[in-house]
């Protein structure tokens, strides 16, 4: 089954100045099935983030259509916006994203005090994806006591509290070393192993090929796609580097 | 160019955090108005001619210290704030390659450029604002006041030297904050919350005996004369004790929401709470700045309309008829019964015949002395007293003349009197003369003939009827002060209105007429004084109208401070939170929650300065009401309104302010989320 379908996706900017208007995306069309893990990769200003914004609700399309379980994102109203993607998505960010003026703790609880859960709920919700994260011991700092790893973990725990139906990362490991990387996407496929379905923006191979499929976005459209199967890491890495080879040589893919 | 460089590197600083420095420097420049204003008042000769004039000026002078203490506070604490932002940008500076001591020669440049700035608009505006208010108590007196249009150079020359002091403390603070920390803590200190004080308990426990102690003095102050200086040390142990208080009180307060989970974890109150807490300090010592100004501003405006509004109970206390006649003399046989009725037919013929006959006419005789009370005991030699509080006056006065004015029937056996006192309280059951007489109080009373005298003197009296005048007399004769003058005051009250009443020319030509016509010394009379009421109407006037527009100018600039000091606290924690909501936004929160949590929010803070305001009005009551005796104003009921009206009327006023502050915190932090 379907989670995400997105067809005929357009987005244009127009600069503030008026006159120059960016096509950011041109015609985008892909689908996401229920506990998949996608990897979206492309050069720098392929309109990657333009997409998981659109994705997210936090932005509008020109044209197109997103539709998430079954419900198209443009029949939600605006003042449910926020509700909807409090309750369907999971946001992990390049900066983290964390607040500062909360614990840990507090930080991931956010989402759920918003919808209004007890705390008890909350709790014990967080203490499995406490311990399978392997952030128990600092749920009580503050976001500057911790590292970029921890931090991106707890970032990670966020937004998985809500049991999203969707979790959306831009460059989650843009910010990390590379332990914290491997760390982060072993979290990764091991989450989705137990069925939750990941929307990953990355730059690095490393990354991409942790996941089960990875499409390529250029020019403001789906270029091309690579299915894992059966393949290993080492593999799937192999595959995706020639891939990008040839779409920075700007030769076709057959 | 080479000099230039550190200055240059400065203003580009500031102009780039101008969204912070803004605030801050019209903070600033509110303070250094503030406490020109008061020094000018202090030192001008706005006052010069007013009765009360000293006293007045002595506040004024107390205050520009209560000024200057709140000044150092506050500005310290919204330096901290200034310091927090500008760290990271030292930080970057220092990984740059730049020295600890280049950081400082940047933070002495901004620092002058601060300073100039907000003194120099300070001064500007102290100057404007004080001459529209001379102005206005210009137009007020009529041509009458001869008040100068004038700039107070030591006016100017005390604020130089009190801001170039705070600036400079300001500036070494921040340049041992930046040399005490590493580049890296410098990067992050914007991220780090406040950590709680050291020993939060410790500060909060000596604020609330600061607090106490102040209270006290301020409920057991016995002599006006005493309460001006008291007044002063309460003040600032006030304010210093707020401070800890509320300091430390935020922070357990923000600690204890915290912990009770069923509260914190709410959406309306999750984010308001982790948001206070995280600057619980900078929170406190606003609260505790709101509070203060809120205190002077109600306990100035209250007072000063008190006694504006009250003027006209304070003159009839004073001046209980239209015409007021006091007749000394040195030996009893004035006093007879036969020379009183003589004196008084010689005062209303002469009445009657230009204007028409006294009314409400009453008189009565009285004997005077003074000393100091210890137990029952009046000790004429004032100079053991153990404090000047225990000086008062002693009245005797006839029973017959008592029964006749209030038209009672009381009698008394010799040895008797009754008591009526005016303040304070007496106790015991007799009262006795050292060297003189003793008297068996037969029964205490509550209404008493109305005496000029008594409710002009600040020393509380004891009003003795006595059965037998000339009796009393002999056994008070005697006495002696600590000179070895006389003590005892023989004296008549003659007082009546009269119909009109604007025949001032004539009555004044009463005090004449006695002594041409030779009458006065025949009876035995040495000395004749009139007050008109009329005559003297004009003058309070002139002095409580005048008192009360410095009082109500004085509560201006505690306003505008306290206005100054709301909208920074918005504007700064607005431009604060602006990438927190951003965030919150991405995470799931609607704008309705943003804005429900920032009522949530504004409303914690918005009772807590209000309430303790009120609290420290309550202990002031007590001391004030002291200090108005000095202007002979005893209506303590009246002040009690007045002091209900301007809590109620700031308390509006606030709400106000808050509402609209609170609209440019909200547009401050969801505007960025507007441009996108
Ligand atoms: N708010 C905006 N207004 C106008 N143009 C924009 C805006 N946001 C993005 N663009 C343009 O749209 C194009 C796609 O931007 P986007 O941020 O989606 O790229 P990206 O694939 O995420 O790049 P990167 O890998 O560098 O993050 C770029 O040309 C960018 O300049
Ligand atoms: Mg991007």
């Amino acid at each position: 089954m379907s989670i995400l379908e997105v067809s005929g996706l357009r987005k244009v900017y127009s600069t503030r100045l008026g006159g120059d208007k960016v096509e950011a995306l041109r015609n985008v069309n892909f689908t996401v099935e229920q506990g998949e893990y996608v990897a979206i990769m492309g050069e720098s200003g392929s309109g990657k983030t333009t997409l998981l914004n659109i994705l997210a609700a936090l932005d509008r399309p020109t044209g197109g259509t997103v539709i998430l379980d079954g419900k198209n994102l443009r029949d939600v109203k605006e003042s449910a916006v926020a509700a909807f993607r409090r309750d369907n998505l999971g946001f992990v960010f390049q900066e983290f994203n964390l607040l500062d003026t909360f614990t840990v703790e507090d930080n991931i609880y956010l989402p759920l005090v918003l919808a209004g859960k007890s705390y008890k709920e909350m709790h014990s919700r967080l203490v499995p994806i406490a311990a399978r994260l392997g952030i128990e011991k600092i749920l009580k700092k503050y976001p500057y006591e911790i590292s970029g790893g921890q931090k991106q973990r707890a970032a990670v725990a966020r937004a998985m509290i809500t049991e999203p139906k969707l979790i959306l990362a831009d460059e989650p490991t843009g910010a990390l070393d590379s332990r914290s990387s491997d760390e982060l996407l072993r979290l990764f496929t091991e989450v989705n192993s137990l069925g939750q379905t990941i929307l990953m923006v990355t730059h690095s191979v490393k990354a991409a090929s942790s996941s089960g499929r990875v499409l390529f976005i250029k020019d403001g459209e789906v270029f091309h796609q690579i299915y894992k199967g059966a393949s290993t890491d080492e593999e799937m890495y192999q595959k995706i580097s020639d891939t990008l080879t040839l779409l920075a040589t700007g030769g076709n893919v057959k | 160019m080479k000099i230039g460089f550190y200055p240059r590197l400065a203003a580009d600083g500031i102009r780039k955090n101008r969204r912070t420095f803004l605030p801050f420097i019209l903070t600033c420049a509110g303070m250094v108005m503030m406490f020109y204003i008061i020094m000018y008042l202090a030192s001008g000769d706005i006052l010069s001619s007013t009765f009360g004039a000293e006293t007045m000026r002595q506040i004024f002078a107390l205050g520009s210290w209560v000024i200057m203490v709140f000044s150092g506070i506050f500005l310290f604490y919204t330096n901290s704030f200034l310091m927090k932002r500008r760290k990271k940008e030292f930080g970057l500076y220092s990984i740059l390659g730049m020295g600890k001591g280049n950081i400082a020669r940047i933070l002495f440049w901004e620092t002058v450029i601060v300073a100039v700035f907000s003194i120099v608009l300070g001064l500007i505006g102290g100057i404007a604002f004080s001459k529209m208010a001379e102005l206005g108590m210009v137009r007020i007196m009529g041509e009458e006041a001869n008040y100068r249009l004038s700039v107070s150079t030591l006016a100017i020359k005390r604020t130089l030297e009190v801001f170039g002091a705070i600036f400079l403390l300001l500036l070494l603070n921040s340049v041992l904050q930046v040399r005490f920390s590493s580049a890296i803590s410098l990067l992050r200190s914007e991220s780090a919350g406040e950590k709680p004080p050291k020993a939060n308990w410790l500060v909060g426990i000596m604020g609330v005996l600061l607090l106490a102690a102040a209270y006290w003095l301020a409920v057991t102050i016995k002599d006006p004369v005493e309460a001006l200086l008291v007044f002063f040390a309460a003040v600032v142990m006030v304010i210093i004790g707020t401070y800890m208080v509320m300091i430390a009180g935020s922070v357990a307060f923000c600690r204890l929401l915290q912990k009770n989970k069923g509260y914190y974890y709410r959406p309306n109150h999750f984010v308001s709470v982790s948001s206070m807490a995280y600057r619980m300090k900078r929170n406190g010592a606003g609260l505790a700045s709101i509070c203060i100004l809120a205190t002077m501003v109600l306990v100035t405006i209250a007072s000063t309309s008190c006694l504006y509004f009250g003027c006209e109970s304070v003159i009839s206390d004073r001046y209980p008829r239209d015409v007021n006649l006091l007749l000394r003399a040195d030996g009893m046989d004035a006093l007879s019964d036969e020379n009183t009725e003589d004196i008084i037919a010689a005062v209303d013929g002469y009445v009657k015949s230009n204007v028409g006959a006294p009314e409400n006419a009453y008189h009565f005789r009285s004997l005077t002395i003074s000393g100091g009370l210890n137990g029952n005991v009046i000790e004429p030699d004032i100079t053991k007293l153990s404090s000047a509080a225990d000086a008062r006056m002693i009245y005797f006065i006839p029973l017959s003349d008592y029964n006749a004015v209030m038209g009672e029937n009381e009698t008394l056996a010799p040895g008797e009197a009754l008591l009526y006192v005016n303040r304070n309280s007496f106790k015991a059951d007799t009262l006795s003369i050292s060297g003189g007489a003793a008297f068996r109080i037969k029964k205490r009373l509550r209404k008493f003939i109305e005496n000029g005298e008594t409710s002009m003197n600040m020393l509380t009296s004891l009003n003795l009827v006595v059965p037998d005048l000339e009796a009393a007399a002999r056994g008070l004769a005697g006495l002696a002060n600590f000179n070895g003058d006389p003590l005892l005051r023989r004296s008549l009250v003659y007082n009546f209105d009269i119909e009109p009443d604007d025949q001032e020319e004539f009555i004044n030509g009463l005090p004449a007429f006695l002594s041409d016509s030779g009458i006065k010394e025949r009876l035995g009379f040495t000395s004749c004084t009139l007050e008109s009421r009329e005559n003297e109407r004009r003058d309070y006037f002139s002095i409580f109208g005048s008192l009360f527009y410095i009082g109500i100018i004085m509560s201006l600039v505690f306003l505008i401070a306290a206005v100054l000091i709301i909208y920074y606290k918005q504007i700064s924690e607005g431009y604060e939170d602006q990438s927190r909501f951003e965030i919150m936004r991405k995470v799931g929160m609607t704008k309705r929650e943003i804005r429900r949590s920032i009522n949530s929010q504004l409303l914690t803070v918005f009772f807590l300065p209000l309430a303790m305001a009120a609290l420290h009005i309550v202990f002031a009551f007590p001391i004030i009401r002291k200090l108005l005796l000095l202007f002979n104003m005893d209506n303590i009921g009246f002040f009690a309104a007045t002091t209900g009206i301007s809590v109620l009327a700031f308390a509006l006023f606030y709400a106000a302010v808050y509402k609209l502050t609170s609209n440019t915190y909200y547009n401050t932090v969801s505007g960025v989320k507007e441009e996108q």
